[in-house]
């Protein structure tokens, strides 16, 4: 025996998880660009007051719906323009920015909280606990999401935390799903049992033992829910129900400047471009964090 | 067999309910796993459990660890009864009765370190501080024959045979006076399992452990145990010290299993044939003896009568076999 753990203390030592979980993660290039466009726009959002041309809600009498730079009577003022009532949208859509990571992250932490939460009950607890929640989740999941979201924020009352609460709620199943599927495949193992011969509780079961196994799925799904959940805001911003004018929020801006889209390309074009990139770019990162935590996609 | 047991079961029963698909399905049927099983262990000794796969072996083991909830019966543990213990005394009770699983590769949580792993005992039971539990790690590795120096790998770093020691120490972690192995050495090549097997005969040896060896491999069994019980669908049909059940088998089941053995060398097989037929379905077992649809003695008697675990006439002590026709042949 002495000869075979000399072997492996001999051998070089093997990458710590987290070097290996980068080189694997880093040979998707999309998803790496993606980390790179989404590292760019939480660093704006983070420095809009110092990055951003003008402030966000400055009007500028003399420039309503002045053109972006490069195109005729456009100023360097105003590089990518203005809107109806003169505010310039570069400096909009910077500090939009901050508004929609930070719609991301709440949606995506009540979310993934309550739904860790519930998912580990309705795994761990079978019989009538699990059915009550299972349905209910199900139920949630036979409306569909904008629909959903349009009920709850009607019955809240229209505003952005009201919009995050609902869309929060359209999560909920997938995640309660992922989570409880995950929990009932992981108890079954043999290291749970040898935890609860060791004496283990259920919370130390359902939180130390369980749950850090049951992870790479849920970060996945969070990534990815993380911009739909950056859509959907933007879209009850855009039917009025998210964040009310003047809020620089995206869906908010693309909603304002609606009646200008013949005359003035540039007030729709620029906050649509920015969802665009923002949420193809958390989307290539969510397939990247997918193939390099889940060892069945690993070559 | 004069010293009290330090585990006894009594007429012990595990039956699982099965239950239809879907909302609102019934009870349909119910797997009889183990039936009217009575046992003990003697201190310091190791007790092997045989049996085909699905005999109810590894059911009887988790009963006895208190992993499963009996259904009927009662389980002694050094004269207590911990049949219906609960909460802390439950807790304090897992101190004593501890588990060595079968798969290795299942049995640590992958993303824990050994040292981790080792020491999750102590620290559920707040045993030590900080430094403490890091010196008892190194002890039980030392103990199981790994390197300290490797406490910080994780277990996919790991043979199956080194997992299998990580999964001993952390077993032996809070000094318990009975081991139950479930398989222990089932999951690795046959180079290894000798190493396995004599180590945990090592430790028995250093800090007095009764095993309760579960097992279908009678080399293992005839290497590691000191008295034997076979099982044939949940109910235990012959018991005996372990030489007294090698060389005097009496229930045809258990002769049909040592003939079973194969032998290297191409010799010629033992005298009369293997089991034909299957193990029955355990949702419906055969009246009478649950044995006599494969029984070469088969009689009327045994289609009717369910015989009782008795004493084999003219062998030794604490040898019994439960058989209508019971005798080496």
């Amino acid at each position: 025996m002495t000869v075979d753990s000399a072997t492996l203390s001999a051998a070089a030592a093997p990458p710590h998880p987290l070097r290996e979980f980068w080189s694997d993660f880093s040979e998707n290039k999309g998803a790496v660009a993606g980390l790179v466009v989404i590292v760019v726009v939480a660093f704006v959002a983070v420095f809009a007051d110092v990055l951003a041309p003008h402030p966000p809600h400055e009007q500028y009498r003399d420039f309503f719906l002045a053109p972006p730079v490069w195109q005729e009577g456009g100023t360097t003022e105003f590089l990518l323009g203005t809107d109806a009532v003169g505010r310039d949208i570069l400096a909009r859509i910077m500090h939009g920015a901050r508004y929609s990571l930070i719609i991301g992250l709440i949606v995506i932490t009540l979310s993934l909280t309550v739904g860790i939460g519930l998912g580990l009950i309705a795994g761990f607890f079978r019989g009538v606990v699990e059915i009550l929640i299972m349905r209910a989740m199900d139920i949630l999941l036979a409306l569909p999401a904008l629909l959903l979201a349009i009920v709850i924020v009607a019955i809240l009352g229209p505003g952005l935390f009201n919009a995050m609460l609902a869309i929060s709620v359209v999560y909920l199943p997938h995640l309660v799903r992922l989570t409880r599927a995950a929990a009932i495949n992981e108890r079954a193992k043999d290291y749970v049992t040898a935890s609860k011969v060791s004496g283990a509780g259920l919370l130390r079961l359902m939180f130390i033992t369980v749950l850090p196994n049951c992870m790479a799925p849920l970060i996945v799904q969070a990534t990815l829910s993380f911009s739909s959940a950056i859509l959907d805001a933007a879209a009850l911003g855009f039917l009025g129900m998210g964040a009310q004018p003047p809020t620089p929020e995206w869906g908010t801006m693309l909603a304002d400047a609606r009646e200008f889209v013949q005359r003035a390309w540039w007030v729709v074009t620029f906050p649509g471009l920015a969802i665009l990139v923002t949420v193809l770019a958390l989307n290539l990162l969510g397939d990247g964090l997918r193939d390099a935590l889940d060892p069945r996609l690993k070559r | 067999m004069n010293a009290p047991p330090l585990l006894e079961a009594r007429n012990l029963q595990k039956h699982f309910a099965v239950k239809g698909a879907g909302l609102f399905a019934g009870r349909i049927g119910t797997v009889r796993a183990v039936e009217d099983v009575s046992l003990a262990l003697a201190a310091g000794k190791t007790f092997a459990l045989v049996g085909e796969s699905g005999c109810g072996k590894t059911t009887l083991a988790r009963t006895l660890a208190l992993l499963h909830r009996p259904s009927a019966g009662a389980i002694h543990f050094r004269g207590k009864e911990i049949t219906h213990l609960k909460g802390r005394q439950l807790k304090l009770l897992r101190r004593d009765i501890q588990v060595i699983f079968q798969d290795p590769y299942g049995s640590l949580d992958p993303r824990m370190t050994v040292a981790a792993i080792v020491s999750e005992p102590l620290r559920i039971h707040r045993v030590g501080d900080r430094r403490g539990r890091a010196e008892r790690v190194r002890e039980l590795m030392d103990a199981v024959g790994l390197s300290p120096a490797l406490a910080d790998r994780y277990p996919h770093e790991f043979s199956g045979g080194q997992r299998q020691r990580i999964g001993i120490a952390r077993a032996l972690a809070l000094n318990p006076k009975l081991v139950i192995a479930d398989e222990p050495v089932s999951a690795l090549d046959v180079s290894v399992q000798s190493q396995v097997l004599n180590l945990l005969q090592d430790l028995q040896e250093a800090f007095g452990l009764t095993y309760l060896l579960v097992s279908h491999d009678l080399a293992v069994v005839a290497h590691m145990a000191h008295r034997v019980a076979v099982m044939y669908l949940g109910r235990i049909v012959e018991t005996a010290p372990r030489d007294d059940l090698f060389a005097r088998p009496s229930h045809p089941y258990t002769q049909a299993l040592l003939r079973a053995v194969p032998r290297p060398g191409g010799g010629k097989r033992r005298p009369g044939g293997g089991l034909g037929g299957e193990v029955p379905n355990p949702l419906s077992p055969p009246a009478g003896c649950p044995f006599h649809p494969r029984c070469p003695r088969a009689e009327d008697i045994c289609r009717e009568q369910l015989p009782a675990l008795e004493a084999v006439p003219g062998s030794g002590d604490g040898h019994r076999a439960a058989c209508h026709f019971k005798g080496w042949e």
